[in-house]
C-alpha cells in the first residue's frame, strides 16, 4: 500500500515538472502548430541520427562490456571509471576533445598528412555519429556489465561442463541479457541523442545536420513563438514516447536466470582466439574513449596556472546542487519500479530544459517569481532529469530482491516496513550508490535551466565555464572543466566505495 | 549595555540598507560575469547613485515576455539591433530621453527607445601565421584549399545572423550563389559564437566569424599580435549592443540616471577592456590605443531593422539551402 502511494506520488511529481509546463505553454501562448518544410528536413535528420547512434552505441557496448566482464588487467577499475567521464564533460569541451583526435587539425589528420595521405572530414554525419557514441558507449557498457556481473556463475560453470559451441553458448547465456538490457539502453540513448543539438550542429557540419531541438531554440528565442516552441517540443515528446513504448514494452524481455550462490569464477575456460578478439575491443574502444580525454586532461593542467580563487563558490555551489539532486532523484526512481515507470520516467528527458523552465514560471508565477528562487528550480530539474539513468540502475537490482526474498520474508510475517529496512535496502544498496553516484556526476555537469533562469546569484561550475568561453578565456576553460570533471569522478568513487562497503 | 548598541546597530543597518532604492537590470550571461563589463559598472554607478545596482542574468526577451507587466526589470541592457523589432513590437519599453548626438556610431542613430552602449563591426578574425587575410568577399571564398572557416547559426545566433545579412545586402539575388562558393570554405556551424571561437583558439580552424575587435583581446591580454581581422572592402555590417527602459518600472528617476550614466565617460571607459568592443559615445581619441590602432572598415554596410525584418526570413532559408547541398 505504502509502496503504491509513494509511485503515485513520485509520478505526480514528474507530471507537475515535466508535462505541466509543456501543456501550460501549448495552451498559454498563441497556439502555432505550424510544421514547415525545413521542420521536416530537420524531423527526418533527428530520427536518423538518433536511431543510428543508439544502434551504434549498443551494438560497441556489448562486446566492450563482455570482454571486460571476463578479462582481469591492470588498469580494469581504471578504464571502468574513466568511461563515466565522456558523460560529464560539458559539450563544448568534449567536442574540442574529440577534435583533437579526430578534426581538421587533430592528431589522426596530422598523421594522415605526414605520410601523404589525404586529410579525412570528420563532420557530417560520421562526426554526429562518433560524438554520440563517444558520449554513449560508456552508459550502454555499464549497464551491460553490470547485468553481466549479477549472471550466476553457476551457468557459465555448467555451460562450461556441457562443452557448448559458442552459438548455443551466446543464445542461452548472453542473450536473455542483452534481450533485457538492450531495449532499456537503447530507449535511453535515443532520447538523448534527440534533444541533442549542440553537438549535432558543430560536428555535423552545416545545416544539413539540424535537429528539431534547433527549432525550438529557435522559436523560443528569435521568434518568441513560445506556441510553436511548445507545439514542437510535443513532437519531440511524442517521438520519445513511441519509441520508449515499443523497445521497453514490446521488445524487452525479462531474464529467466534463476538466483546463484554468488560463488566466484575460478576458472574460465576461453579460446586463444577470444583472447585476441577481446583484448582487440578493449584496446581500441577503451583509446577512442580515453585519448580525447587525455588531450582534454592536457590542455586543462596546462592552464591551471589562469584559475582564479572566485571559483570556489561556484564549485561548492555544483557540489551541493550535485548531491541533493543525486538524493532526490534516487528517491523518487523507487517510484518507478516497473516497466511503465521506465517509459515515463524516460520522458523526463525528452523536453528541453528551456520549456520547462518557460512553463514552470507560467505555472508558478502567481505564487512566486521563479527567476528568484533559481536553486530550487535547478535542483527540481536536475533530479528530474536524472530519474532515467536512476530507474535503469535500480530497477534489475529491485526485481532480484523482490523475486528472491518476497515469499520468504512472507512466511517471517515481516511488516512492510521491517522488510524495506532490513532486506530490500541493503540490498539495493549497490545499486542505490551507483545511481546516486551517476546523477551527482550528471547534475555536476549539467548547464540546463540556469541559462534561462539566470546565474547572478547562483553560479555553477559549468555555467562559469560557459561564461569563460564567452569572454575569449577557452583556456581558462579548459582548466575549470578539468576541475569539474576531477570533482564529479571523486563524487562518483566515493559513492562506488560506500556502495562497496558490507552491512554490519 | 554593548548587546543593546549590538541590537541597535543592527537596526540602523537595516534602515539604510531599506532606504537604498533597488534598480533591477536584466543582462545577458557574459555581460554580468566577473569577466564581463556587469561588476565594474555596477560598482562605478553605485559611487553616485545612492542605490543598489543588482543585474539579474539570463534569456532577455523571452523573460520579459514571460513576465509580462509583472516584471521586476527597470533597464534591460544587451539587446542587439536584429531582434529590436521584436523587441518594440512587445510595447514595453519607454523612451530613453537621451541626446542621440551624443553617439559616436558609423551609423545615424535615430532611435527613441533604444540606446546603444557599444558597437563593432561583425569580421572574419584569422590567425595570420596559418593564411593570409582576405581583402574582400570574393578572397575569402578562395582561400586555399586547407584554410577553413567557423561560423554560427543564424538560427540560433546573432552574430551569425548577422552574417547572413551582410551578405544578403551585399549580394542581393546572387546571395545564393555566393553561399555555395563559400561553402567549401566552411569547416563547420555552431549554435553560438563561443563554441566557434573555442574552435578558432583551439586550432581547429584558421578563422571564424567574429568581430573586428575581437583581437585587441589578444593583443592586450595575451600579447599575440598573429590574431587579426580581415577587413572587406565591401564594408563591414556594424553590430549594436542596445540597453532600453522598461515602461513598467517603479524607478524612473533611477532608471533614467542609469541611461544617462550609459553615455558617460565612467561607463563609456570600462567597455572596451571589458566587453572587447568599442565604446558607443567616445571620440576615437579617448579609446585605449589597443582599440584605435586596430585597422577600421571603411564603411558601414546597415540595414534598418525594418529592412533586416523583411530579408531575414528569405536570407537564412537562401543560407540553408546551400549550405545542405
Amino acid at each position: 500500500m505504502a509502496k503504491r502511494t509513494f509511485s503515485i506520488i513520485s509520478n505526480c511529481i514528474l507530471l507537475f515538472v515535466v508535462f505541466g509546463p509543456l501543456f501550460v505553454l501549448i495552451f498559454h501562448a498563441d497556439q502555432n502548430f505550424t510544421f514547415t518544410a525545413a521542420d521536416k528536413a530537420a524531423l527526418e535528420f533527428t530520427l536518423l541520427q538518433a536511431a543510428l547512434s543508439s544502434l551504434l552505441s549498443v551494438l560497441l557496448a556489448w562486446p566492450l562490456a563482455l570482454a571486460l566482464s571476463r578479462r582481469q588487467f591492470k588498469g580494469r577499475q581504471l578504464l571502468i571509471v574513466a568511461l563515466s567521464v565522456p558523460f560529464i564533460l560539458p559539450v563544448i569541451v568534449a567536442v574540442l576533445g574529440l577534435l583533437s583526435i579526430f578534426g581538421h587539425s587533430g592528431i589522426l589528420n596530422s598523421l594522415l598528412q605526414f605520410f601523404g595521405f589525404p586529410i579525412l572530414s570528420v563532420y557530417g554525419l560520421a562526426g554526429v555519429l562518433l560524438a554520440h557514441i563517444f558520449f554513449n558507449i560508456p552508459l550502454a557498457t555499464r549497464a551491460f556489465l553490470l547485468a553481466l556481473e549479477r549472471r550466476p556463475t553457476e551457468l557459465e560453470r555448467v555451460a562450461d561442463g556441457l562443452n557448448l559451441v559458442s552459438l548455443t553458448r551466446f543464445w542461452i547465456l548472453d542473450w536473455p541479457i542483452i534481450r533485457f538490457v538492450a531495449p532499456q539502453i537503447f530507449s535511453l540513448i535515443f532520447v538523448l541523442c534527440l534533444t541533442s543539438f549542440a553537438v549535432v550542429l558543430t560536428l555535423g557540419g552545416g545545416p544539413k545536420a539540424t535537429t528539431l531541438e534547433l527549432a525550438i531554440y529557435q522559436s523560443f528565442r528569435f521568434e518568441l513563438d513560445f506556441g510553436r516552441a511548445a507545439f514542437l517540443a510535443f513532437i519531440q515528446l511524442c517521438i520519445a514516447a513511441f519509441t520508449c513504448t515499443l523497445s521497453i514494452l514490446i521488445f524487452g524481455l525479462p531474464t529467466n536466470f534463476n538466483s546463484g550462490f554468488d560463488r566466484p569464477l575460478r576458472k574460465r575456460y576461453l579460446s586463444v582466439w577470444s583472447f585476441f578478439w577481446d583484448f582487440g575491443v578493449i584496446i581500441l574502444l577503451g583509446l577512442f574513449l580515453t585519448v580525447p580525454l587525455i588531450s582534454v586532461l592536457i590542455k586543462g593542467i596546462q592552464n591551471f596556472y589562469l584559475l582564479e580563487n572566485t571559483i570556489w563558490i561556484p564549485i561548492i555551489n555544483s557540489i551541493i546542487l550535485a548531491l541533493c539532486s543525486a538524493l532526490i532523484s534516487t528517491i523518487l526512481a523507487m517510484g518507478f519500479m516497473n516497466r511503465w515507470g521506465e517509459v515515463v520516467g524516460t520522458l523526463s528527458i525528452a523536453v528541453s530544459p528551456i520549456i520547462i523552465g518557460a512553463g514552470l514560471f507560467l505555472m508558478v508565477r502567481n505564487i512566486t517569481n521563479p527567476f528568484e528562487i533559481t536553486f530550487w528550480v535547478t535542483l527540481t530539474v536536475n533530479s528530474v532529469m536524472g530519474l532515467p539513468f536512476s530507474i535503469r540502475i535500480m530497477r534489475p537490482a529491485s526485481n532480484e530482491i523482490i523475486s528472491n526474498f518476497r515469499r520468504l520474508s512472507h512466511a517471517h510475517a515481516m511488516s512492510p516496513y521491517a522488510w524495506f529496512y532490513w532486506v530490500y535496502l541493503p540490498r539495493l544498496k549497490g545499486a542505490l550508490t551507483y545511481s546516486m553516484g551517476l546523477v551527482a556526476a550528471l547534475s555536476m555537469g549539467d548547464l540546463g535551466v540556469i541559462v534561462l533562469f539566470g546565474g547572478a546569484d547562483f553560479e555553477t561550475l559549468p555555467l562559469v565555464i560557459y561564461q569563460l568561453m564567452s569572454a575569449y578565456r577557452t583556456e581558462q576553460a579548459m582548466a575549470s572543466a578539468v576541475i569539474l570533471v576531477s570533482i564529479s569522478i571523486g563524487i562518483f568513487l566515493i559513492f562506488d566505495r560506500i556502495g562497496k562497503t558490507r552491512n554490519a | 549595555m554593548f548587546k543593546l548598541t549590538f541590537a541597535a546597530g543592527l537596526l540602523s543597518a537595516g534602515i539604510v540598507m531599506a532606504q537604498n532604492p533597488i534598480l533591477t537590470v536584466y543582462a545577458p550571461d557574459y555581460f554580468t560575469s566577473e569577466w564581463g563589463p556587469g561588476p565594474s559598472i555596477e560598482a562605478k554607478f553605485e559611487e553616485t547613485c545612492n542605490c543598489d545596482l543588482v543585474f539579474s542574468a539570463g534569456e532577455l526577451l523571452p523573460r520579459l515576455v514571460l513576465e509580462g507587466q509583472n516584471t521586476k526589470a527597470d533597464v534591460v541592457i544587451g539587446l542587439n539591433t536584429d531582434i529590436t523589432k521584436k523587441a518594440r513590437e512587445l510595447g514595453i519599453f519607454s523612451p530613453h530621453n537621451q541626446d542621440n548626438s551624443r553617439l559616436n556610431l558609423p551609423v545615424e542613430w535615430e532611435d527613441e527607445i533604444f540606446l546603444p552602449f557599444d558597437w563593432s563591426y561583425v569580421s572574419f578574425v584569422f590567425d595570420t601565421t596559418k593564411t593570409n587575410l582576405p581583402n574582400n568577399f570574393e578572397e575569402l571564398a578562395s582561400l586555399p584549399e586547407n584554410i577553413k572557416i567557423v561560423i554560427q547559426d543564424p538560427r540560433s545566433s546573432i552574430s551569425g545572423l548577422a552574417l547572413v545579412l551582410w551578405i544578403k545586402q551585399i549580394y542581393g539575388d546572387n546571395a545564393a550563389a555566393y553561399w555555395q562558393k563559400l561553402a567549401p570554405k566552411i569547416l563547420t556551424v555552431t549554435k553560438g559564437w563561443s563554441e566557434a571561437y573555442g574552435l578558432f583558439t583551439d586550432g581547429e580552424a584558421a578563422g571564424v566569424l567574429s568581430f573586428t575587435t575581437s583581437p585587441a583581446y589578444h593583443i592586450a591580454v595575451e600579447e599575440d599580435n598573429t590574431k587579426q581581422a580581415a577587413i572587406f572592402k565591401e564594408g563591414h555590417y556594424p553590430f549594436f549592443e542596445l540597453a532600453a527602459k522598461v515602461k513598467s518600472s517603479e524607478n524612473d528617476v533611477l532608471s533614467s540616471m542609469f541611461m544617462k550614466f550609459i553615455l558617460s565617460d565612467e561607463f563609456q571607459d570600462l567597455i572596451p577592456m571589458t566587453n572587447w568592443s568599442y565604446p558607443s559615445a567616445q571620440a576615437v581619441e579617448k579609446w585605449p590605443s589597443v582599440f584605435s590602432d586596430l585597422p577600421m572598415p571603411q564603411s558601414a554596410v546597415y540595414l534598418s531593422e525594418n529592412a533586416a525584418s523583411e530579408i531575414t526570413k528569405q536570407a537564412i532559408e537562401e543560407w540553408r539551402n546551400a549550405l545542405s547541398q
